[in-house]
């Protein structure tokens, strides 16, 4: 060991035993053992096994750089950095150790949810955008493409292992998404899916063997529960508030029931078809049976969790929500839980497809930043497989698309939802994700909450907001010979990337 | 502060009537030109002149593209049911909250304005809201509210008003009372305030006068009460109304609009399309016509009210 | 009026309850603020919920504290209050003079009118074209760019409430003062000065009360810690992880301590200030 790295470990341990922690020795790059500790990480979730005193992922990225020289080149660098509201824990937790590996300063900026697109649009159409590294959520990233620096030169130059991410994830980060061929904008950051989450406990009572697998048994698994649950507690719930959360939900249903945003291979606006109308008709069918908690359709991501956390739901989709595993936030913390792929459609169409959500998040760097390579070394330390996993595990909310996590054994112990998250991946529903995304969004996400809350019928509704997007799109040139971005050929990885077709968990990676 | 000239002249009061009013006009100018510019250039010019040229244009901010629009925008905005509704919805709230922080203020003010133990305790209680931060009273109406788990069902409940959960946010009418109620809860003790300056500011002397009358309680409000509250009422209802026609908070923080486009006040329906899905265009010109609408109302509220004043000083 | 009534019985028992049920009611939400600072975090939405908490942390302060920046917040919103404050009374109470004492063409539709309706327009379609017009002054993400903002929402307030005030100081008086040979810029430092120092202690506090919970432009208009408000640290507290109950609430209440101890402490001046100067 370098006598600086020895220096380096001895501090960090000093600071860790002030901070009340107890750790025999601090690894010099992240190591999943120094961060996964009984303060951070729920209990519930340390059972499942030792964590292990070496480093999980020996041979990622970190590891192979010389940080040595490093520190040489790009020391005393400052970067400033703005991520998304309480989502700053986790790059924050790491702070210290990459500041003592480089020896640059990084400068944080929390930027409240609510505002962020806003914000981050404003300060760079303004050109007053003085950070060096910003998160985007992948659907927007098209609007951002302008002011973000490309990184494929980058990517090669230091040698980042871009190809660990999921081919679609991949896609996600590149100028044409989901058409082969693009620059690289971003870097994948958290890799939020959504799930069906359900409670043992009431699935047992009615006798059923397992989590549903179709949106038929959604419905019948909701009339069994409906007699047995006790007072407050209710069959399902979703997220559906006016806002981002209806059209991602609405897709949650409508991709598995057949409909599809665009007619196959072009632009032209589908999302009236007959599947989308039975899509939304199903849930406030739902909702009027009194399958889904009276609350859905002002809940957001935050709050429905609040509702499952609380054990009000028996069933729920939600994100891989790590942390209602944590007693301090879950009355549910030590409940045994299914985690499962999202059910399959009803109707001639039916098909198995998640919706790809908002929440994908890229990483992605500034066009106007002087200091490009020190601030794509620490986007890659961020988005490096142990920091990576670090901090899944640890509950921030951050999760991993990395194929070698998946391949590894000892990593999925402690994600419960591991098993859901990669056989989840053949079948998810990408966003749409392109620059006018947001104004379609504001056209469908009041029609498709109009519905659900009984303003009218799907039937008249959903035209009307499908009209109006035929609307946006010529008015963008999509329908015009020349698209600003080609039309991918489907929305569905399945049909997207054939060589997902043979992911199985039991004798795949996972085991 | 040096008071000794004020006394001294105090005495010039007694021939005001017969002094001619000082009409320079130049200093005038002078005088309000500094705030008058100021405003010019940080909200007029800029802010409202970009939203009027923008009015014009078809101006997206997600693709930086822009064309020329004449006055597509406005025919649009008034052929649009969205935003026709929105308006009718601004208007429908801020009417009820403006009516029901009056008639509350007004009636709490009066009792406030009695003789009784414990008076000062409970005037200083009764203006506490005003001394919150609205974003954070958006995260406690939340949990107020909160679907299944909501305190106000509880206590209703208690109480034996209702009976299991109300589900408030789930009705369009019972969504519009919760974001009603949010803002009467906060802005109630602004009108409280304004109400008891006006009534500690009437002389004991009218209301000697009206005992020896025999006036009835009724009476004594309504001929002498309230023409001397009359100025302060009005321009706290006029400041409230500015901003409730600007609603906001509590949309943004309990509904989002729904359930049922129900809640989508004018304010929040500018922010959604300029804001979220950035057509700018389209959304300067929505805020000018509020602006417009804004505009006329209080000029016929003002110049009413100043001249009520005129006659009632 | 409570020297006409003989107050019977039943009116005293029902002014009570009247009383009581509506500070019940104004209470409620602040005593949930207060309670959720410091319960549980797993117990914040529970039902039947604890009126009064089972078990207590103090962690939402703690973490605030450490975590959020709370000393850099509290101290920003106080400092840029404050001097938004003093900028719009800069500017607005000589305004607010002349619009009392002189006369000239374009006063009452021109200047008066014109200042109030910049109140009128909904901030969300202000924001773009300040942010380019700070951007080309260099205030984004600076304090001044905020207290710019903030003396220009309540510049307006303060130029009508102020030329109330002013209106009722009897112009005589001035008047007499200058007979004695004094200049009209003296009469402004010596009589109306200090008559109108009540009203222009309140507009003060009422400045500072009006702005003291701004969001939209709060958030957009500052990037970094060092220049943000209150609001701001708040709405952080939202996110992957889920909301921070405990610690939004410890914000809130703390940040609630300022103008609640101005509201009651100074009431009978800021019940000056908005009487308009019709109380003397």
């Amino acid at each position: 060991m370098k006598p600086r790295n020895v220096a380096i470990s001895a501090v960090v341990m000093m600071l860790l035993l002030i901070a009340g922690m107890v750790s025999a020795e601090m690894a010099p790059l992240p190591r999943s053992k120094d961060y996964l500790t009984p303060k951070v990480v729920s209990p519930i979730i340390l059972k499942a096994g030792t964590i292990p005193d070496e480093y999980i992922f020996p041979d990622d990225w970190v590891k192979k750089q010389d940080w040595d020289a490093i520190r040489q080149k790009y020391g005393g660098t400052t970067l400033d950095i703005i991520f998304e509201g309480t989502d700053i824990g986790a790059p924050l937790m790491t702070k210290e150790q990459f500041e003592k590996m480089s020896g640059m300063k990084l400068n944080f900026t929390g930027v409240p949810n609510q505002v962020q697109m806003q914000k981050l649009l404003v300060s760079f159409a303004t050109g007053s955008a003085a950070f060096d590294v910003t998160v985007v959520l992948t659907p927007n990233l098209p609007v951002f493409i302008r002011f973000l620096e490309p990184l494929d030169d980058l990517i090669k130059k230091w040698g980042y292992d871009f190809d660990d991410f999921f081919p679609h994830f991949q896609s996600l980060m590149t100028d044409t998404p989901l058409v082969p061929g693009g620059k690289v904008y971003g870097l994948p950051n958290d890799y939020d899916q959504h799930f069906w989450h359900s409670r043992k406990q009431f699935l047992d009572e009615i006798g059923a063997g397992g989590p549903p697998k179709t949106f038929d048994e959604v419905v019948d698994y909701s009339k069994k529960l409906k007699g047995v649950l006790p007072d407050g507690v209710f069959p399902t719930g979703f997220m559906m508030s006016r806002d981002l959360f209806a059209w991602e939900s609405f897709w949650d249903f409508a991709a598995p029931f057949g409909a599809d945003y665009f007619k196959p291979g072009t632009w032209e606006p589908d999302m009236a078809s007959a599947e989308a109308v039975q899509a939304a008709n199903f849930i406030r069918d739902m909702i009027v049976d009194g399958y889904t908690a009276p609350g859905s359709t002002t809940w957001d991501y935050a709050r429905q969790l609040e509702a499952w956390n609380n054990g009000k739901l028996a069933m729920c989709i939600q994100y891989p929500i790590q942390e209602s595993y944590n007693p301090q936030m879950s009355k549910i913390a030590d409940e045994e839980r299914y985690h499962s792929v999202m059910p399959k459609g009803i109707g001639p169409k039916a098909r198995t497809a998640t919706h790809g959500t908002f929440t994908n998040v890229a990483l992605a760097m500034n066009k106007m930043s002087k200091k490009k390579d020190a601030a794509f070394l620490w986007m890659a330390f961020n988005n490096s497989t142990e920091v990576q996993y670090i901090y899944t595990v640890t509950g921030t909310g951050i999760d991993y698309g990395r194929k070698s996590i998946f391949a590894d054994k000892t990593a999925n112990m402690f994600y419960p939802n591991a098993q859901a998250s990669y056989e989840t991946i053949p079948y998810i529903y990408n966003d749409i994700q392109i620059a006018p995304g947001p104004e379609i969004f504001e056209v469908m996400i009041p029609a498709i909450h109009d519905v659900w809350t009984g303003k009218g019928k799907a039937e008249e509704i959903l035209p009307k907001a499908n009209q109006q997007v035929h609307e946006i799109m010529k008015k963008y040139g999509y329908l015009g010979d020349k698209p600003p971005v080609p039309a991918p050929k489907s929305f569905w990885s399945w049909e997207l990337y054939p060589e997902y077709h043979n992911l199985k968990w039991a004798d795949g990676v996972g085991q | 502060m040096d008071l000794s000239n004020v006394t001294r002249y105090q005495s010039a009061v007694a021939v005001e009537a017969a002094a001619p009013p000082v009409v320079i006009k130049r200093r005038g100018y002078l005088l309000i030109w500094p705030a008058f510019l100021y405003l010019l250039a940080f909200l007029i010019v800029y802010p409202f002149g970009y939203n009027v040229y923008q009015s014009f244009f078809e101006y997206s901010m997600l693709t930086d593209t822009s064309w020329f629009a004449g006055l597509k925008n406005y025919v649009g905005l008034f052929t649009s049911p969205e935003y026709l509704n929105s308006v009718w919805v601004g208007s429908l709230i801020a009417f009820f909250c403006l009516a029901i922080e009056t008639l509350l203020g007004l009636s709490i003010a009066l009792v406030l304005n009695q003789n009784f133990k414990g008076k000062v305790l409970a005037r200083i209680l009764l203006i506490l809201p005003l001394g919150t931060i609205p974003v954070i009273n958006g995260y406690m109406f939340n949990i107020l509210f909160f679907p299944n788990a909501s305190v106000v069902d509880h206590i209703l409940n208690i109480l034996g008003i209702i009976n299991g959960p109300m589900n408030w946010l789930q009705d369009p009418i019972k969504a519009r009372i919760v974001i009603i109620a949010m803002d009467v809860w906060q802005w109630t003790s602004f009108m409280i305030i304004m109400i008891l300056a006006g009534l500690s500011a009437i002389p004991e002397s009218f209301y000697e006068l009206a005992k020896l009358d025999n006036m009835s309680t009724w009476k004594t409000f309504w001929r002498i009460t309230l023409p001397k509250i009359k100025f302060p009422l009005a321009l706290a209802m006029l400041i409230r109304a500015m901003d409730l026609l600007k609603f906001f908070d509590g949309v943004y923080a309990l509904t989002k609009g729904g359930p049922q486009s129900a809640t989508e006040t004018v304010s929040f329906y500018i922010y959604r399309i300029g804001f979220k899905a950035f057509n700018v265009g389209y959304a300067s010109a929505g805020s000018i016509i509020v602006w417009a609408i804004i505009w006329v109302m209080s000029f016929i509220v003002i110049s009413k009210v100043f001249a009520a004043k005129e006659k009632a000083v | 009026m409570q020297r006409v009534q003989r107050e019977s019985r039943a009116y005293k028992l029902f002014r009570i309850v009247f009383l009581l049920f509506f500070i019940a009611v104004f209470l409620l939400p602040i005593w949930w603020m207060i309670k959720t600072s410091i319960i549980l975090r797993v117990d914040t939405v529970v039902y039947p919920p604890q009126y009064i908490p089972k078990g207590i942390e103090f962690d939402g302060y703690i973490r605030i504290w450490k975590d959020q920046g709370l000393p850099f917040l509290y101290f920003n919103t106080i400092r840029i209050n404050i001097l938004a404050a003093l900028l719009a009374l800069l500017l607005g109470v000589p305004a607010a003079y002349a619009a009392s004492r002189y006369d000239f063409w374009g006063k009452e539709g021109g200047f008066m009118f014109t200042i109030l309706s910049t109140r009128f327009l909904p901030p969300a379609t202000a924001l773009v074209p300040l942010y380019f017009l700070y951007r080309w002054l260099g205030l984004v993400d600076s304090i001044w760019g905020l207290v710019i903002a903030y003396a220009g929402l309540n510049l307006p307030i303060v130029v009508w409430v102020m030329r109330s005030f002013i209106d009722e100081i009897p112009r005589a008086m001035e008047e007499s003062y200058m007979l004695d040979g004094h200049s009209r810029v003296a009469a402004f430092f010596k009589i109306i000065m200090p008559l109108s120092a009540p009203g222009i202690a309140a507009m003060f506090m009422i400045c500072n009360f009006l702005t003291w919970g701004e969001f939209l432009l709060s958030a957009v208009l500052t990037t970094t810690v060092p220049h943000q408000t209150l609001p701001i640290g708040a709405a952080q507290l939202e996110g992957d992880i889920g909301i921070l109950w405990q610690q939004i609430a410890a914000i809130g209440v703390l940040g609630a301590i300022p103008i609640t101890l101005i509201i009651v402490f100074f009431q009978r001046y800021l019940v000056r200030g908005f009487s308009f100067g019709i109380l003397k």
